[in-house]
């Protein structure tokens, strides 16, 4: 049987979504434009199969939204909203630095969603019964 | 004593305190986020430092604080009845 440790230990934050959701603060940048980063919030989402930011992020950071490549992003009830591809850079203190190529939203969009793009870089383990989860950076 | 060590290395676990002075904010300032609901607002520290529906003139304003990177985010106005919320 795999045995998992973890290094980091996250409290999960009360939304205004309502009620306490695996978040974590994270800083995007562009990787072009690095002294234009902000720290945003994004939600830990194992359903969305590449991480989504509101598209309102990207022009923060310096990114021209619509030059991005076009990608729909489908829910599970069928409706999609297309989303612009551009690569960035994440960052966390404790966690360190992700170069992913992440969807930014051409509509607004009220969380921020880090998906199994960002899990691939992780080990993340929920503990949802104390509204804990851990992380360990991998090697 | 297998207890006894899982024990230990839960404890060696290091609790993240990145930003947690601005999620504490927003938890005991909880009139104020209904407030601004509907806002893009920049905290730094207990500080709430700007807000306002343009995020663009918000950060900007941080930034002139002094602010290099701000931590920003929307404020989602309360759901008109109870929702269970999922990614999109």
């Amino acid at each position: 049987m795999p045995t998992v440790t973890y290094t980091y230990q996250f409290p999960y934050r009360q939304s205004r979504a309502g009620g306490p959701f695996p978040i974590l603060p994270i800083t995007i940048a562009n990787p072009r434009q690095p002294a234009r980063a902000v720290d945003a919030i994004a939600y830990l989402d194992s359903g969305a199969q590449r991480s989504l930011f509101d598209g309102t992020l990207a022009r923060l950071i310096g990114l021209d939204l619509f030059g991005g490549h076009r990608l729909p992003f489908a829910s599970a009830a069928g409706m999609s909203i297309d989303a612009l591809l551009h690569a960035v850079r994440l960052s966390h203190p404790e966690l360190g630095t992700f170069d992913l190529e992440i969807g930014f939203s051409s509509v607004p969009l009220r969380r921020n969603l880090l998906g199994r793009d960002f899990f691939n870089l992780v080990q993340i383990g929920f503990r949802e019964r104390h509204l804990v989860f851990y992380v360990t950076p991998e090697a | 004593m297998a207890r006894a060590s899982a024990a230990r290395k839960r404890s060696e676990m290091i609790k993240s305190t990145h930003r947690q002075r601005e999620f504490e904010w927003m938890r005991t300032h909880a009139d104020e986020m209904r407030r601004l609901a509907g806002h893009w607002v920049v905290i730094e520290g207990e500080e709430l430092v700007g807000h306002g529906r343009n995020a663009l003139r918000v950060v900007a304003g941080a930034r002139r604080k002094g602010i290099a990177v701000p931590f920003v985010f929307y404020v989602e106005p309360p759901d008109a009845e109870p929702t269970a919320h999922f990614g999109l």
